[in-house]
């Protein structure tokens, strides 16, 4: 508890941490809370305001439908950003316990890992996700699973490399002659110390997971519609695009302001968790 | 770096938008360099898959077939037959034997004579059921193709059948060389031997299919164009944006969404055409719970279809009314269509035992887009009645592999046939070819089988009035909006026809005009 309030005291001190943390709180209250605030219903039509631009009453515009395009992004925000949280949880767990383990263990077990891990990061993000996601079917929980694996390769050489400086670190010497044992030396020992890059570097691809996530659904392999998933919103107002450009655009800044935000805090936690930087 | 794809879409687009501004100077030079080389570029925005001719199933591979074959009779725009490889044909009296006249000194792309051993050899494969020829039922009740000299054709029918010229118009039934169909069928599917306007020179398959001027083509003086590029577009707006900067000619296909802005610009123009095209939400009526005809009642009560028009086809379109046939056709039974009343819905769902509603998985292709506007239109209309649908996209070929006549409820997409009986023929008879309803209604049959038979105008009216009212009344499928064909092309293209059936084209009577084309 302590340590949580000391880096975020650390994070409000610089300047893209204050902004990256509020807009992140900002954004996760939206997520918890955003169906509750959203005005209207989300899939109800208003067929006499199809394609209004912002007023009062649609604060944001509506779309081809007269679907309320503010709404539709509190309600969407859930969908869009947990599962991205999600997702990246999911990549960076395996992710880390693969590397720790591989990095711990050495020798050919480390060898196969890693080879193995290279073989899979041949293939690019987002072409492993539809890899993926072309075995299982298209759903939201689907691209979440996909993004979880494709981030995990990743993550599990980040972690081994930390876990590899570790390794030889006196005090795991010390564990090691105390006799501990190898389960005990991993979590105890290990895993605290390597927690800080691991944070950092999975809040920086939250973004990325949200923009993939965006990208599946996009492409019409995540979210089906009419779920306002952002990145939904963006593939099916493409053809409207030329009558009103509210429907492409707030979905658009949505996911920009998610993404930078996201960004910043992992700029922000970087500087703070970094023991060098830490005087 | 796919990663970023909204965000750099997005810069994309305004950069396009402003290049646009930019370049509309260089791109009127371009298009007035093509105007030389006579050569016309088309975009469709489903790619040509399938090359050989009898098997052909989408617009675009239609499209290429009609250009590569010949067939006996072709369609006119007012779904008469005309003459094709026949100059002439007559019936006798019973309507059960009719004798088609070929053209002399018809050439195959590959030298030989087309004569009518060919003609006959390729009806037969078009009638064989392991050729696996969409539309083999709607070539009619054929009994007997036989040749009858070098330059006459006589098909012998079981029943009496007056519409055969016209069914004779199917796009899967082009003629191609006998001792091909005996040897080497397969090869058809790489390398076309045909007798139409134009030879394929290039295909690329989601890319570009380049055809040439047959010089040998049997009507002198056309085609008129030395070459036309049919080009694939999958993205509407790319083709949209491509036609309004003068990099192709003609869009064969436009969405609703697009069309006022094409026809507002400068330069182009839209084509639009009423149509019996339509899409249908096709339920398969042996499956729970579409077995119960209350539900497919209590669901059809569920489209206001006015406003279904409105938001699916952007108002460029008509009113269905749960049957295949609208104002296009000959003889449409004009009916008062049916309200929107969810609350009749639920009556009925309540009584077919679903008091608490029904959970229902809609699947819609991606393909064209508003296939599943459609669905989540739908879907939102018929909450009100009870209906809790929801949606699933697919990409094109994974619902043609797994959807199309298997799944039980969908999205499904079709042209206008020349006739009612063909219509009715191709989808909703017990022997439908693609009878994807299962519907299996012998009273149904029974009036289709009537009309075709009679040539009396009359009774046909009759008939196929009592079938229509009868889809309307058990509901095989949801029929709630018909969709003007759309197109596009620029205002030097001339003497194009867009036909309603939207499987004709008639390509080789186009030219492009000498004046080029004025952007501002």
């Amino acid at each position: 508890m302590l340590f949580l309030i000391k880096t975020l005291r650390a994070l409000m001190r610089s300047p893209q941490g204050a902004v990256g943390t509020v807009l992140v709180f900002l954004l996760l209250l939206i997520s918890v809370f955003g169906p509750l605030l959203a005005p209207q219903d989300p899939e109800s039509f208003n067929f006499g305001s199809r394609f209004a631009p912002p007023s009062a009453e649609f604060l944001f515009g509506t779309d081809w439908f007269g679907r309320d395009l503010f709404s539709r992004i509190l309600v969407g925000a859930r969908s869009t950003v947990l599962l991205a949280i999600l997702a990246t949880f999911i990549g960076t767990a395996s992710g880390a316990l693969i590397g720790i383990f591989s990095g711990f263990v050495g020798g050919w077990v480390d060898e196969l890992i890693m080879r193995t891990i290279d073989a899979i990061m041949a293939i690019p993000g987002l072409l492993l996700a539809l890899m993926i996601l072309t075995v299982l079917g298209s759903s939201s929980l689907n691209a979440v699973i996909a993004i979880g694996v494709a981030f995990a390769p990743g993550m599990a050489r980040i972690s081994r490399s930390t876990t590899l400086a570790v390794r030889e670190l006196d005090y795991v010497s010390a564990a090691r002659a105390r006799g501990e044992s190898k389960l005990w030396i991993i979590f105890a020992e290990i895993l605290p110390n390597m927690v800080a890059p691991v944070i950092v570097e999975a809040t920086i691809r939250v973004a990325f997971a949200i923009m993939t996530l965006a990208t599946l659904s996009f492409l019409g392999l995540g979210a089906q519609p009419p779920s306002p998933e952002w990145g939904l919103m963006i593939a099916d107002a493409r053809e409207h695009m030329f009558r009103s450009p509210w429907p492409i655009l707030a979905p658009g800044i949505s996911i920009a302001l998610v993404a930078i935000a996201f960004n910043l805090l992992g700029d922000g936690l970087r500087d703070v968790l970094n023991p060098h930087s830490q005087e | 770096m796919k990663t970023e794809l909204n965000r750099r879409q997005l810069l994309k687009l305004c950069a396009a938008g402003a290049s646009v501004a930019l370049t509309s100077g260089l791109s009127s030079i371009s298009v007035a360099a093509t105007r030389a080389d006579n050569t016309l570029r088309l975009s469709v925005n489903i790619t040509p898959g399938v090359l050989n001719p009898m098997l052909s199933r989408a617009a675009a591979e239609y499209m290429m077939s009609e250009m590569l074959y010949s067939g006996l009779t072709s369609l006119g725009t007012d779904m008469t037959a005309q003459p094709d490889l026949a100059t002439e044909w007559s019936s006798n009296d019973d309507v059960t034997q009719w004798r088609f006249t070929l053209r002399q000194g018809v050439k195959f792309s590959n030298g030989q004579e087309l004569t009518s051993k060919d003609v006959v050899a390729s009806l037969r494969k078009l009638l064989d059921p392991e050729t696996g020829a969409p539309g083999r039922r709607n070539l009619g009740p054929i009994k007997m193709v036989e040749a009858d000299g070098d330059y006459t054709v006589v098909v012998t029918t079981e029943t009496p059948f007056a519409d055969l010229p016209v069914a004779l118009t199917y796009p899967t039934a082009k003629v191609v060389p006998a001792d091909i169909i005996a040897t080497n069928f397969d090869s058809l599917a790489q390398v076309p031997v045909g007798s139409g306007p134009f030879r394929l020179q290039e295909f690329r398959v989601d890319e570009v299919a380049v055809l040439v001027k047959n010089p040998e083509y049997f009507v002198a003086g056309l085609p008129y164009l030395n070459q036309i590029e049919i080009k694939t577009f999958p993205d509407a707006a790319g083709s949209t944006a491509a036609l309004l900067a003068g990099e192709i000619d003609m869009i064969h296909d436009v969405q609703p969404t697009d069309f006022a802005r094409i026809d507002q610009a400068s330069g182009v123009s839209g084509l639009r055409t009423p149509s019996g095209r339509f899409l249908d939400v096709v339920m398969d009526t042996t499956v729970a719970p579409f077995d119960n005809i209350l539900v497919r009642q209590a669901l059809s009560y569920c489209v206001d279809r006015e406003a279904m028009i409105e938001l699916v086809a952007d108002g460029y379109g008509t009113p269905g009314n749960d049957t295949p046939i609208n104002a296009a056709y000959h003889y449409y039974a004009d009916a008062p269509h049916k309200s929107y009343d969810p609350k009749k819905a639920k009556t009925l769902l309540a009584e077919a035992g679903y008091p608490n509603g029904l959970d229902l998985e809609l699947i819609a292709s991606v393909k064209p887009g508003y296939r599943s506007t459609m669905a989540v239109v739908l879907r939102e209309m018929a909450k009100a009645g009870g209906f809790n649908i929801s949606v699933k996209t697919m990409d094109h070929s994974s619902y043609l592999d797994q959807v199309w006549k298997k799944g039980k409820f969908y999205v499904g997409f079709y042209n206008m046939m020349p006739t009612e009986g063909m219509s009715f023929n191709l989808l909703f008879t017990s022997g439908a070819s693609w009878n994807e309803t299962k519907w299996n209604n012998t009273t149904f049959d029974e009036y289709v089988r009537l009309a075709d038979e009679t040539t009396d105008s009359e009774k046909r009216k009759e008939l196929y009035a009592n079938a229509q009212s009868l889809m309307q009344k058990e509901v095989p499928a949801l029929i709630p909006c018909f969709f003007d064909i759309l197109g596009a092309k620029a205002d030097y293209v001339n003497g194009y026809e867009q036909h309603p059936r939207g499987a004709s084209f008639a390509f080789h009577k186009i030219w492009v005009g000498s004046n080029p084309p004025t952007k501002s």
